[in-house]
């Protein structure tokens, strides 16, 4: 890994976001799939800061453990070995209860597939994380439609999923996943189901509504249409971090700007 | 969580639908099994439960039910209404008889004669007619389902026992007997006329005790005076259902399609639920990612379990209702609905939904959260 420190150098002006302070430690991770005969190092010993106040892009060719790695830095997966300190707690000293509770807290989730449940409505979908913390309903229910109304949905609140378009679904998971002010968003390939434009409004709404100085923001994938919304790279190779880049350091090529 | 557990279940239509069926089919099958059973134990009782205010039925040592009743000595009615605290005591007839329509054909049917003075034991409800009508010459009242079973018997027409004539004054509303046949009710002393007889043609002896007294004192001195056996209406039911029961594999066959049903049920409404759960999985792995608790999700996925049980049973034992008010009490199916099964099929089918709940709870606990990502 070339650690890279990204306070060196003030971040550059074109980036909204400004990277602060390192919130999330993971110190040697790994992580194997498998049974004894066939096993996949999907993390091969990973060390990462993510910081606060911007988006840390995960990149990398599909399957060198762009997933796990975020699965496991969201305690959702246990890493066989390493340490994790997040917002000054140690994430692997946790048993499941508290990586439980330690996700209603402080986690926000985006993932490739929006994962709503079909059943419930737009604004039903996004006030589960402050139903599940214990909100009271009607409190819950406004701030779920405010979050609506940010994410450009204000007239979809009583929608069912299967009535809004993949692109309007995403902006639906984004609100759920905000609504709570988690400190940690966590979005695996959010745009790799949609088209280059829905994608980029999705991606428009994450940098606008997700980077503040108090989050971190991390985004896995492998889109490289997607770059210029980072703020700090992770590159990923065989499960391990090969390293570490601000914007300016990817190769020109394959960094576009973004279309906000 | 309660909530969203619900519109999550309700939501999903076709599943729904589905499981709500499976279980109301077993809910159903279990009621309905259920009903057949009690309606057939009740038939087996019938003439004791039609047969009011007695309180003692009293009938030789070696009858084992109402259907197989032996000949009294007239004089045990007399030793009978000796025995202290008996206010009076009766005599009663059962037997079976040929009737002869007007047109020639015979039909199997029940007599039954009740004391000619105080006509205790005669029918209490009535449809068509009216009990004082038996003091008439040859009159008896016959049951209506009975009568509907011989091809209807009007009141005025003529039948012919045993070369008498008999003259139907009034219809009863007596409740089916085991054996579905027709039940006349007739003055004592007309039964025994019809009703080709050995020496002896005394049933049973129908008892009142004294107002105070207790009922189960009076039996214990009559079986002493007499070496008659003394039962309340509600013993001798069971007398005579116990025996029904252990002779007549009535148990073992109703049992067998219950169980049967059960299972069958349990099957369907078990599978269609924990599939329900299963192809869920994703969405409580996506809750389960969110940081909803173990506890959280068991109590969403119990309210599920919970929510589909009541509706099922609700349906089931509606539907089971409705065959059993258009076939019973008397109608052609033997069937009865009692509080009894509805507690036991409500028991058997909270369990065996939270069994389905469990099992599906268990597959949703070992879920990772990061399944979500996939
Ligand atoms: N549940 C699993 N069981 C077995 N192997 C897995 C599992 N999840 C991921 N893998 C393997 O681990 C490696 C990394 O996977 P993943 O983290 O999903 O990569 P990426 O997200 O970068 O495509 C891949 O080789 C993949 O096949
Ligand atoms: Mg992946």
């Amino acid at each position: 890994m070339s650690a890279v420190d990204p306070f060196e150098k003030p971040a550059p002006a074109r980036a909204t976001g400004i990277i602060r302070m390192p919130v999330l430690r993971a110190r040697g991770l790994v992580k194997t799939y498998g049974s004894a005969d066939e096993t996949v190092r999907a993390l091969d010993g990973v060390d990462i800061d993510i910081m606060s106040g911007g988006i840390t892009m995960v990149v990398g060719p599909s399957g060198c453990g762009k997933t796990t790695l975020i699965s496991v830095l969201a305690a959702t997966l246990d890493a066989d070995e390493g340490t994790i300190e997040a917002f000054g707690e140690s994430l692997h000293d946790m048993d499941p209860e508290a990586k439980t509770t330690f996700r209603r807290r402080n986690i926000g989730f985006v993932f490739q597939q929006y994962n709503l449940l079909p059943g419930l409505s737009a604004e039903e979908n996004v006030e589960i994380p402050l139903i599940l913390s214990g909100r009271p309903r009607r409190a819950a229910r406004e701030a779920a439609r405010a979050m609506l109304v940010r994410v450009g949905l204000g007239d979809k609140v009583a929608s069912r999923p299967s009535q809004l378009s993949g692109g309007q679904q995403q902006r639906v998971a984004i609100a759920r996943a905000l609504v709570h002010q988690p400190r940690l968003l966590v979005c695996d390939e959010p745009t790799a189901a949609l088209d280059g434009d829905s994608g980029r409004l999705v991606m428009n709404l994450i940098r606008e509504l997700a980077v503040d100085p108090e989050r971190a923001v991390v985004v896995v994938t492998h889109d490289t249409r997607l770059y210029g919304y980072a703020d700090l790279f992770a590159v990923m190779s065989d499960g391990r971090i090969a390293k570490i880049a601000r914007k300016e350091e990817m190769s020109s090529n394959s960094v576009a700007e973004p279309h906000p | 969580m309660l909530i969203v557990a619900l519109k999550m279940l309700a939501r999903d239509r076709a599943k729904f639908l589905s499981i709500v069926m499976g279980v109301t089919f077993a809910v159903f099958l279990i009621v309905e099994q259920g009903c057949v059973f009690t309606g057939l134990m009740r038939r087996s009782g019938a003439i004791i439960l039609d047969t009011k205010s007695v309180d003692l039925w009293v009938f030789d040592s070696r009858v084992k039910t109402v259907d197989d009743l032996r000949a009294l000595k007239d004089s045990d009615l007399w030793r009978v209404r000796d025995v202290e605290g008996v206010e009076w005591a009766t005599r009663w007839f059962k037997g079976a008889a040929r009737a002869k329509r007007l047109d020639g054909r015979y039909e199997n049917v029940l007599v039954i004669g009740v004391d000619d003075a105080t006509m205790i034991g005669a029918p209490s409800a009535m449809v068509e007619g009216s009990v004082a009508d038996l003091v008439r010459r040859d009159a008896g009242i016959i049951d209506v389902a009975g009568s509907m079973k011989i091809g209807g018997v009007e009141v005025g027409e003529e039948l012919t026992f045993n070369d008498r004539r008999a003259v139907i004054v009034g219809k009863s509303a007596a409740t089916r007997n085991f054996q579905s046949l027709p039940v006349i009710h007739t003055r004592y002393s007309q039964a025994i006329q019809w009703v080709p007889t050995e020496r002896s043609t005394l049933s049973a002896i129908l008892v009142k005790v004294q107002p105070g007294i207790d009922t189960d004192v009076v039996a214990a001195r009559i079986r002493d005076t007499t070496g008659l056996i003394a039962e309340t209406p509600e013993e001798f039911r069971w007398r005579t259902i116990r025996y029904v029961l252990k002779y007549t594999g009535i148990a073992i066959n109703i049992g067998t399609t219950i169980a049967l049903g059960f299972i069958v049920g349990a099957a369907i409404a078990g599978q269609t639920f924990y599939s329900f759960a299963v192809d869920n999985l994703k969405q409580f792995a996506a809750l389960k990612a969110m940081g909803a608790s173990e506890g959280t999700l068991a109590a969403m996925i119990l309210v599920q379990a919970c929510a589909v049980a009541a509706l099922g049973y609700g349906m089931g034992v509606g539907l089971a209702s409705l065959v059993a008010r258009s076939a019973g009490p008397n109608g052609q199916l033997p069937v009865y609905l009692t509080p009894e099964l509805l507690l036991i099929s409500a028991g058997a089918v909270f369990s065996l939904c939270m069994g389905a709940g469990l099992v599906a709870l268990r597959k949703v606990a070992k879920t990772e959260p990061a399944m979500v990502f996939k």
